[in-house]
Order: structure tokens, then C-alpha cells, then sequence
């Protein structure tokens, strides 16, 4: 039997069965090679696990609640600045004392997404992530991209073959197999953004189960007591999961994604994490 | 040889304090029978746990100290949990928990006679084949002195210990406890138990409601520290310490603060020993 020989419903079942296993087998082969889930890794950095959520935006965002926390920048509506406190204090860590730095005069909060040199001092949590097998290393990430490609290429082939044939035998109704192959080409394609290896999400997964009460009793943290376990509950759940009556800065901040372009929409950190499947509440540090 | 370890009870409303200080906590200790049914990524979630710490198991349910045969379903979800955690060692209480068919949801205290320590070594046996380890038994803390006993409580944990080949979990706390409810010395107690052959060891707090109370819910009390200290001086072996605390959480510091006592409370022991 020749598929193209098929009337016009016949096929779009068809097409839409065939598209269906294509990106069904391009979801198992993305990450065919990716490292054993059920190997536990030892990680407990704040700051790391807010970079395998978020990336370096997920990081600057912990480093400035923390900061705040701490009473080292202070906040007036959506921006900060250092305090007097913070302009006196050694602080030592890397991404903390950038973040110091680009708040030396008041500005926005998210005006940090956009700053090169910060997001340069976040990118050696990375490798390490690499290392364990928690984030894709390049070549897992290329064949990621070549296999969507690929498979975003058979269904545009298939489609056009279709349609020439209908074009062919005088048939003009082609609409709805248009309109089906862009949506399987877009879900093929949002197929392309390898953020986490599934080891990644399951070490997520995982510190979401263990700290699942911590995010419970959140509303009994009081501000300025515990930064440690506020940076990790924001690592592990995001900002948004602080609670809004004690830290009611974390969302005026870090507003939601959609409200909030440079945060989530333009860099690699959540809009890759969210986009491509798999995401699994990676967003919540965008606000969500 | 390795050095002593002194860790925490694993409790949710502990887990970020807990996982924020593993730099002053050496050991997690998790109760077992939590995850015995639990749902997968629950179970998963503890090999995560077991990766950040050390983990050792702590069981609460198996009712091993009894004439009664140890239940093999429950015994079976233990192995399991093993298998998955491969923990350094798990533990349970030298208590009963059912008779004839009823649980009775409470860690009684049996009989201290011949028959008991009969039956325990023998469902400590079966829990050796079973699980592939065998159990620390923890001594348990008892507000009435269990009726038909041939023994003193000292002399029941020994022979329980050096018939059954296991190891002692001895809960100072409930040493303590049973020491001021029953007037007795808990020096003595120290001086006639194997204190060679206690691994772990249980810290903890009670309250006064004309007896000693041991609730978990309260600070460690000095003499329990003090014992810590006398058992340091009289075991040459590694002890891995855990501090338990059920309830009425302070602030992680705080906890850990007590965790600092008890290094330096074991320090204490180890120098008298040396001297």
C-alpha cells in the first residue's frame, strides 16, 4: 500500500500516526545516551542546583534574595541597591560580590539577566554539572539538535510529497495537512533544546520530595534568619515559592516569566528549560 | 580506624536545616518503616539523601524482643530498603509491638526472662538471614517494670547481645530515663552491659511528669551527655551517635549546637580512656 495513494483523511490519520512515533522515537533517542537516573549524586551548592534549574539566570536571581536576605541590598519597589551594611561587608563568593557590584548604584532587579560580566562569573557552575551527568555535555546537545532537525526534515518531506501528489491529481485541499505539519514540525523542533539529562531531573525531582515539607512550612520563615535555608529552598522550588508575606520583594523582583522578557524569554537558562519539554516545574524560578 | 560520627535524626521538618550543615553532620539516621510502602520517587529520593550523607536505618515496627516469630512481610520490606540503600548498618528496639494478632502501636518492654531472650536472638537470626545484616537492638525506655522477669535489664541486653551475636544501639537517654524512674545507677548499668559491643548511640530529651518521660520533644539533658562520656571512656571502638528529635523543632543551630556537646562530650571520654 502506498501512503500517498491515501484519500485526504485517510492520510492526515496516517501522517498524524507517523508524526506521533517520529517524535516519539526522537524523545527516546535524544536521550538515549544520557547517563543512568538512578545514580545518586552528591550536591547540596545552592547556587549549583539553582544553575542545573535555571542556569546562570536562576543564579544571579538566588544571589540577590540571598543578598537581600542578608541585609546586604535593600529594595525599593522592582530595584536595589547595596546597603551600607553591604557596602562594608567582605564578601568573598564570586557571583555574590558581582551581584554587589552591579547594584552599586539603584537599579533594576532584573537588570542583571543583561549584564554579560555576571553572567560570565556564573558560567563555571557548569562544567561540574557536566561532569556529573546532571546537564548535557555540547555533543549530547548537537545530536540533540541534529536528530530534531531530522526529524522536523522527514515530516516537511512526507507532507510535501503528499501535497504535490494531491496537486498532481487535481486535489486542493490541503489546508489541514498544512496546519498539521507545522504543529509536528514545532513540537519536533521544541524537541531540539536538550536542557537537563534525565539524571538532572530525577536529582531535581528527588530534592523536591525531600524538601517537599520545607516548601510546606515556608510561611513560617522569618526574613533575615535563615538565608541558608532560604537559598536552598529558592534553588530547589524558585523564587516564587518564598513566601510572599515574608519576602514580598522575591515576586515584585522577579516577576513572572510572562511579565518578564529578560529574565526567562531571552536568555538560555529558563526559556530552553521551559520550551523543551521535559521541564518538569523548571520554571518556577522564572516566577511561575 | 575510623573515627566516631555524630549525626541526626532525618525528620521532614528538619531536611533543609540538616541539608544546609552535612559540614557538622556525619550521619543521617532514616526511619525505615516511613518508606517501607512509600511510592517510588519517595524511595529515590532517600538514594539522593544517601548520596549528600551517610544513611543508616532505624526500624520501628518488627518487634523483634518477643517469643512471638518476627514477621517476615515486614522483615522482607527492610531487606528491600537495604537493597536499595545499602546503609551501613540498620537497627531496631529490644521491644514487642503485637501479641496475639494485635498491634499494639507502642514499644513495649517484655518479659526479661530466658524465653524472651530466646525468642529475640532467634528473630534476630531470622532477620540476619533475611536481610543480610544484622541489627544494632536499641534499648527502650519503659514506665512500668515489665512483669514476669527472671532478670535484671542489664543482664536481659547481654545475653541478648552475646547470644544473638548482635550489636547494642544503646539509647542514653533511655538509660537515663529508666535509671531515675527505677533508682538505679546507670554507671552500673554501663559497667555490666558489653560496652564493646555498642555501635550506635541514641541522644535525646524527655520531660518530668513524675517519672522521666522520654518524648524526643525536649533538649538533651546533662546526664545524658555525662553518659555519653562514661560509655566513650569504657568502648575503644567507633560510635556513631545520632541525636533524635520528634517534635517541637528549634532552630537547626540549636540542634546542632547539641551535636557539638556530644563531640565534645565523647572527646571527654576518649581522652579519660587514654590517660
Amino acid at each position: 500500500m502506498n501512503p500517498f495513494d491515501l484519500y485526504g483523511p485517510q492520510f492526515l490519520v496516517f501522517y498524524l500516526v507517523f508524526g506521533v512515533a517520529l517524535l516519539a522515537g526522537l524523545a527516546y533517542l535524544r536521550r538515549s545516551n544520557d547517563p543512568d537516573p538512578s545514580t545518586p549524586v552528591h550536591l547540596t551548592d545552592p547556587y549549583q542546583i539553582a544553575y542545573l534549574r535555571g542556569g546562570a539566570n536562576e543564579v544571579m536571581r538566588l544571589a540577590t534574595i540571598g543578598l537581600i536576605d542578608r541585609g546586604l541590598l535593600k529594595v525599593n519597589g522592582t530595584k536595589v541597591q547595596v546597603s551600607d551594611q553591604g557596602r562594608a561587608a567582605p564578601v568573598t563568593h564570586p557571583v555574590e560580590r558581582a551581584i554587589l557590584e552591579s547594584f552599586r548604584t539603584e537599579s533594576q532587579a532584573t537588570s542583571v539577566f543583561s549584564n554579560a560580566a555576571l553572567k560570565k562569573v556564573c558560567e563555571p557552575y557548569r562544567p561540574p554539572l557536566v561532569d556529573l551527568g546532571l546537564l548535557p555535555d555540547d555533543a549530547a546537545k548537537r545530536r540533540a539538535l541534529v536528530y530534531a532537525l531530522c526529524a522536523a526534515g522527514i515530516l516537511l518531506a512526507v507532507a510535501a510529497i503528499k501535497i504535490e501528489v494531491a496537486l498532481a491529481r487535481g486535489r486542493s485541499n490541503i489546508q489541514f495537512l498544512i496546519i498539521l505539519t507545522i504543529l509536528l514540525v514545532i513540537f519536533a523542533l521544541s524537541m531540539a533544546a536538550l536542557r537537563r539529562t534525565r539524571r538532572g531531573d530525577a536529582f531535581l525531582k528527588d530534592m523536591r520530595t525531600l524538601l517537599g515539607s520545607l516548601k510546606d512550612r515556608s510561611s513560617a520563615f522569618v526574613p533575615r534568619s535563615n538565608t541558608d535555608e532560604v537559598l536552598l529552598l529558592s534553588a530547589v522550588f524558585g523564587v516564587a515559592a518564598l513566601p510572599a508575606g515574608a519576602y514580598p520583594y522575591a515576586r515584585a523582583l522577579f516577576p513572572k516569566a510572562g511579565a518578564d522578557g529578560s529574565s526567562c524569554g531571552s536568555a538560555s537558562s529558563c526559556g530552553s528549560s521551559c520550551g523543551g519539554g521535559g521541564c518538569g516545574g523548571g520554571c518556577g524560578g522564572c516566577g511561575s | 580506624m575510623s573515627r566516631d560520627r555524630v549525626g541526626l535524626s532525618w525528620r521532614p521538618q528538619l531536611a533543609a536545616g540538616i541539608l544546609t550543615n552535612l559540614d557538622r553532620i556525619d550521619v543521617v539516621e532514616v526511619i525505615a518503616d516511613d518508606y517501607f510502602d512509600a511510592p517510588r520517587s519517595k524511595t529515590a529520593a532517600l538514594r539522593t539523601l544517601s548520596a549528600q550523607a551517610p544513611v543508616v536505618l532505624h526500624g520501628i515496627t518488627q518487634g523483634l524482643a518477643s517469643t512471638v516469630a518476627a514477621d517476615p512481610k515486614r522483615l522482607s520490606k527492610m531487606a528491600r530498603l537495604v537493597e536499595t540503600l545499602r546503609p551501613a548498618s540498620w537497627s531496631e528496639h529490644l521491644a514487642f509491638v503485637r501479641g496475639g494478632g494485635v498491634e499494639i502501636g507502642h514499644l513495649a518492654a517484655p518479659p526479661r526472662n530466658g524465653a524472651t531472650v530466646d525468642g529475640c536472638c532467634a528473630n534476630i537470626d531470622t532477620a540476619r538471614r533475611m536481610i543480610g545484616m544484622t541489627p544494632a537492638m536499641e534499648n527502650i525506655a519503659t514506665l512500668i517494670d515489665p512483669p514476669g522477669g527472671t532478670l535484671s535489664e542489664s543482664s536481659w541486653i547481654s545475653q541478648i547481645v552475646l547470644n544473638s551475636g548482635c550489636d547494642l544501639l544503646l539509647d542514653l537517654h533511655n538509660l537515663h530515663a529508666n535509671a531515675v524512674n527505677f533508682g538505679y545507677d546507670p554507671n552500673e548499668f554501663l559497667d555490666r552491659i558489653p560496652c564493646s559491643r555498642v555501635s550506635t548511640v541514641h541522644l535525646a530529651g524527655g520531660r518530668w511528669i513524675g517519672r522521666v518521660l522520654d518524648d524526643h520533644l525536649h533538649d538533651v539533658p546533662d546526664p545524658v551527655y555525662d553518659l555519653l562520656g562514661e560509655l566513650a571512656a569504657r568502648a575503644s571502638q567507633p560510635l556513631t551517635v545520632i541525636l533524635e528529635r520528634d517534635g517541637a523543632y528549634p532552630r537547626i543551630e540549636h540542634l546542632l549546637a547539641q551535636l557539638d556537646r556530644a563531640r565534645a562530650a565523647l572527646a571527654a571520654g576518649r581522652h579519660r580512656r587514654a590517660a
